[in-house]
């Protein structure tokens, strides 16, 4: 799916036309930079104020940030400080001007971007970005976040609604709307009749999915996918007395999480779905006129409605 | 062309700047904060008129609109000396719809969060019921009363009422701690079936759940090494513990007895552990480990097996085996990641992932168990009446291999293998391993031409299939008059399978400012070694979105997608044996069911800001259709003897259409005040064959043979239009 990349941030005049042949000079005789900021260096902090002369938007919006917030704070050494922490090393820069001579996160390689950020951002939910399913696709922290950009002020009408967060500083105006940036096909599903309230605002994709790399398969947050669901459905997790295999072993078995057009966000209608299994005899072997109550209303579920499970002594087949 | 007397003042220069830069202090917190005021505080509070079928439940299923509403309030304050902090965000707060977090602390020390949230989902607003409640779960049928009308209105509905208390503290660069504890209430009620036998009897179940989740965390950070650790404790309880209901039917034979009871889901615990460490290595490399072992139980008391009296005062009704299950589960996930580079362009990742559900729950024997509390048969040889619960586990095992070439800083290839086992006890199949080959190719110049693309192919084999083996894991046995599995048939979770996954997707340069983007994804499974159960299951798609800027700050935008479902069932309709006559297995009773699924969604609107944004229009149309066919035929000859398929028949083709028009309009009025004014027509409609028959037959009615009873819940079938007018107010 299509990832937007994020447009050049800004332009660096020069200051002064003899400095770019002063940066030269002083290229030539220090030590060669690499892509990577940490390769940089930092012998003299360069400060915010420092820059807010030539970037004063960009400035600014570092300035709204938490970045700025718990700059000194948290991180006290010079290379994790201000407009440096990200950018590496500025002296060369300041002096003559060149944009080449700092750390740029357009135009670079998503490698490059990822390590300026996870200089203090390796930990927490970013353990497993490294290796995870959206760095080995190319994509890195910039398609997602931003700091430097306000996003388009829309009224969230036209969009989905989103629960409140914390700021994270998204490209988007919500989490959603940058999940959605590539993956059209679940904004689709979640428009169907059958859908857990995202589009409501209730949910978001970050409430089951760790977009930033997890030890589970498709980015999940607990260890598998059945613990997933029942952090909102702990009363299916068991264990019971009367077990059915296929619903303790993965709910996305019967259940389509994104969004069905059929009730309960099923992938198929009963009681087809249960006689993709079920031929052992007797009633689950019929095909069933439409007009039957086997049908209607909640199909096989009129009777076995312990489907999940059942801990009554006699509910072996689920309707105890 | 400079003079070498510039350029000796500019090097003078130089040296003096970087003097005057050695010498400079760093900002210190407290004045980048004093500086940099906090971010404005925004209230809006607004009225809604709402005209149409706003009682339908459909259109409440997550919501619940009041005529007056807080639509946000964003609330920052911060003491720059200090630096602490406090912050609010709360939107929609109605009666039984708010979302409220807090949060406050010290930057870069600690942080407290508390939210509110409160969910609400209406079920059913038209559902009638006949019975009088005489207790939590306890339903009772008045005498005499046989069908819905007169009966009172029922709504069903849920609501979830949840609180998260968290504080984190980071007491140094390294150090993490966290604590966060969140309980949940959960109230209301929904459509639950009940049966005897083939009667049914669908009543309101009750719902009063409360769940708790603690979760502690630490993590210490060090640049070339990174250790987590976590604890998490969860319960569930349920103060409502079985439901009871009297019969709505005569008493007429052994099968539709005076009352019933089910029990509701049991109070359970679960308890997790994880701990993680990553280090970084020489070359790039990276290591990344993580261990968590847990725990589910669950030891609620057994409710008997019959609510009957009459049953359990016979002299042969069986005692319980143990008093309560006392299940256990454990698991245990592990997973290991290696990543590293080869060269510049080359890197690669390994990682190997295990979680084990190890299922220590008592298999318990449950001799002459009463099926539906209506009598006590005796177990025989010919029709065994035992039961033994099965503790079902797994252990599921994957390993990858990536490696990805990087041509340039915007190109990047992969390759890659997966392979992935299960096994199981009490199943099927045993054991099964899948394997998966696949590449990748995801480019993006500056230009904005970008092509995504991944294919790959997987073949999963169950190391032996044993579809017989359910009957004989299953102590008593199947009874000499059941037929016992269909020996071709195979469950599509465990079977052999052929699947086929790709996606592709085209990003395209803005054309005179038109951005498009389009993708492609199909994924099919073919259950080759399946005679009977699901033969494939396939699915394919495209979507589109186009944007037009017509001006910096006008925005046009339309997307579209496109989604097929596809699957294929095979079954047979077979006649268990009777005293009275032999069984009927023949192939001549096949029947194959199709059933295919098509869904478009539609969208487009415009985003437009004026007067450097303070003036913003906002208007979108979404459009979702969804389209259900299953056809079904009989495979066989009818003419042949011992044809049973009488009831192979196409379904009425089912369907869903959502339409939602949105216009909303945001103009100041003072520097500090806007209003918004916001329009929405929405509208749903649904055509359900499942739903239409219980409109058509409400209460309690006989179909065929046997009797049914529902709640009656109507199509949910609405539109509705809103308008609100809401004031900004921005501190």
């Amino acid at each position: 799916m299509p990832v937007r990349r994020q447009r050049p941030m800004c332009g660096c005049p020069l200051p002064i036309r003899g400095g770019l042949f002063l940066s030269l000079l002083l290229a030539g005789a220090w030590p060669l930079r690499g892509e990577d900021p940490q390769a940089i260096g930092t012998t003299v902090a360069v400060t915010p104020e420092t820059c807010r002369r030539c970037h004063r938007d960009h400035y600014d919006a570092w300035a709204r940030s938490t970045h700025a917030r718990i700059d000194g704070r948290l991180y006290k050494s010079p290379g994790k400080q201000g407009c440096e922490a990200c950018h590496g090393s500025g002296e060369d820069h300041v002096q003559s001007g060149n944009r080449a001579l700092i750390f740029r996160f357009t135009g670079n390689s998503p490698e490059a971007v990822e390590n300026a950020c996870l200089k203090c951002h390796q930990r927490g939910n970013r353990l497993y970005w490294r290796g995870s399913p959206h760095e080995s696709r190319n994509i890195t922290c910039t398609n997602c976040h931003t700091l430097h950009k306000q996003p388009y002020p829309v009224l969230h009408a036209s969009r989905f609604l989103e629960k409140p967060l914390e700021t994270r500083l998204l490209a988007k105006q919500t989490s959603m709307e940058v999940c959605f940036q590539c993956h059209l096909m679940q904004k689709a599903q979640l428009q169907r009749s059958s859908h857990m309230p995202l589009r409501e605002g209730k949910l978001t994709c970050v409430d089951c999915h760790n977009p930033h790399g997890t030890a589970t398969p498709k980015l999940l947050r607990e260890n598998s996918i059945n613990e997933n669901c029942y952090r909102c459905h702990a009363e299916k997790r068991g264990p019971f007395l009367w077990e059915h295999p296929p619903v303790a072993e993965n709910c996305l078995n019967c259940h389509q999480a994104h969004g069905s057009i059929h009730e309960k966000l099923l992938k198929l209608r009963t009681p087809r779905l249960c006689q993709q299994c079920h031929v052992r005899g007797g009633h689950p072997t019929l095909p069933q006129v439409a007009s039957n109550r086997l049908i209607y209303n909640l199909g096989c579920a009129n009777c076995h409605s312990q489907i999940h499970g059942s801990n009554h002594p006699s509910g072996v087949r689920f309707h105890r | 062309m400079m003079t070498k007397t510039s350029l000796g003042v500019l090097m003078l220069l130089s040296l003096y700047g970087q003097s005057l830069r050695g010498q400079s202090e760093y900002p210190s917190p407290e004045a980048l904060l004093l500086r940099n005021r906090p971010q404005k505080t925004v209230v809006e509070i607004g009225v809604r008129e709402t005209a149409g079928d706003t009682g339908v439940a459909k259109f409440s299923e997550y919501r619940d609109l009041g005529r007056t509403f807080i639509r946000d309030l964003n609330f920052n304050s911060e003491l720059p000396i200090s630096g602490h902090y406090f912050r609010l965000r709360s939107r929609e707060n109605s009666e039984n719809d708010l979302q409220s977090l807090a949060t406050g602390g010290l930057f870069g020390r600690y942080k407290i969060t508390a939210s509110w949230n409160r969910l609400f989902h209406a079920v059913s607003t038209s559902g009638r019921d006949f019975f009088v409640r005489t207790g939590p779960g306890k339903f009772l049928l008045p005498s005499g009363i046989q069908a819905l009308q007169g009966a009172p209105l029922q709504n069903l509905f849920l609501k979830r009422d949840s609180v998260g208390l968290g504080i984190s503290l980071t007491p140094s660069e390294a150090w993490d701690l966290r604590l966060q504890y969140s309980p949940e209430r959960r109230t209301g009620s929904r459509p639950g079936g009940n049966n005897f036998a083939f009667t049914v009897i669908e009543l309101p179940e009750p719902l009063q759940y409360r769940t708790d989740d603690l979760k502690l965390s630490a993590e210490v950070a060090k640049p070339k090494w990174t250790i987590q650790g976590s604890s998490q404790t969860l319960s569930f309880h349920n103060d409502v513990k079985g439901l009871e209901w009297t019969s709505s039917f005569p008493v007429n034979d052994r099968l539709v007895p005076a009352s019933g009871r089910k029990a509701l889901p049991a109070d359970n615990a679960a308890q997790s552990f994880m701990i993680s460490g990553a280090v970084d290595l020489a070359r790039s490399a990276r290591i990344v480990a993580t261990v968590s072992p847990g725990w589910m139980h669950q030891n609620e008391a057994f409710l008997p097996f019959t609510i009957s009296p009459a049953i359990q005062g016979q002299s042969n009704y069986p005692a319980l085996p143990a008093p309560g299950l006392n299940g256990n589960k454990q698991t245990l996930m592990m997973n290991y990641l290696l990543t590293g580079r080869v060269k510049k362009q080359f890197s690669y990742s390994a990682r190997y992932r295990s979680y084990r559900l190890d299922n220590q729950t008592p298999s318990l024997l449950f001799s002459n168990y009463v099926a539906y509390d209506s009598s006590l048969p005796v177990s025989t040889q010919a029709a065994p009446r035992s039961r033994r619960n099965l503790p079902y586990g797994y252990t599921r095992q994957n390993a990858n291999l990536d490696w990805i070439w990087a041509p340039s800083k915007t190109a990047s290839a992969r390759w890659f293998y997966q392979w992935e086992s299960w096994d199981r006890t009490y199943r099927d199949a045993k054991r099964s391993n899948e394997h998966t080959a696949g590449a990748s190719w995801d480019w993006m110049n500056q230009d904005g031409w970008g092509v995504q693309a991944l294919l790959q192919y997987s073949l999963r084999r169950p190391e032996r299939y044993d579809p017989m083996y359910f009957n004989a894991s299953f102590p008593a046995g199947p009874g000499l008059f059941a037929l016992g599995q269909l020996s071709g048939l195979r469950r599509f979770d465990e079977a052999e399978r052929s699947r086929n996954y790709g996606t592709v997707s085209l990003q395209a340069p803005p054309i005179k400012s038109i951005q498009f983007s389009a993708g492609y994804i199909v994924d099919r499974s073919f259950f080759h070694q399946s005679s009977y159960g699901a033969l494939y299951d396939v699915s394919d798609g495209v979507s589109c979105d186009v944007s037009y800027p017509v001006r910096p700050s006008v925005s046009l935008f339309a997307d579209y997608t496109f989604e097929r479902l596809r699957y294929s069932l095979r079954s047979r309709q077979r006649l268990d044996a009777s005293p009275a006559e032999p069984f009927n297995d023949s192939s001549n009773n096949d029947w194959e069911s199709n059933i295919r699924d098509l869904v478009h969604t539609w969208g487009a609107g415009v985003n437009a800001g004026f007067f450097r944004n303070r003036v913003v229009l906002d208007a979108y149309y979404g459009f979702s259709q969804g389209d259900n066919a299953t056809t079904t035929a009989s495979l066989g000859n009818p003419a042949a003897a011992g044809f049973l398929v009488s009831t192979a028949e196409d379904y009425p083709r089912l369907g869903n259409r959502f339409q939602r028009l949105t216009t909303s309009l945001k103009f100041p009025v003072t520097r500090s005040i806007s209003y918004r004014v916001e329009y929405v027509y929405e509208r749903y409609a649904e055509k359900d064959l499942a739903l239409e028959r219980v409109v058509a037959l409400p209460g309690f009615t006989n179909v065929g043979a046997a009797n049914a009873g529902f709640l009656g819940m109507t199509l949910p079938r609405y539109h509705v239009n809103i308008l609100s007018i809401s004031l900004f107010y921005v501190f």
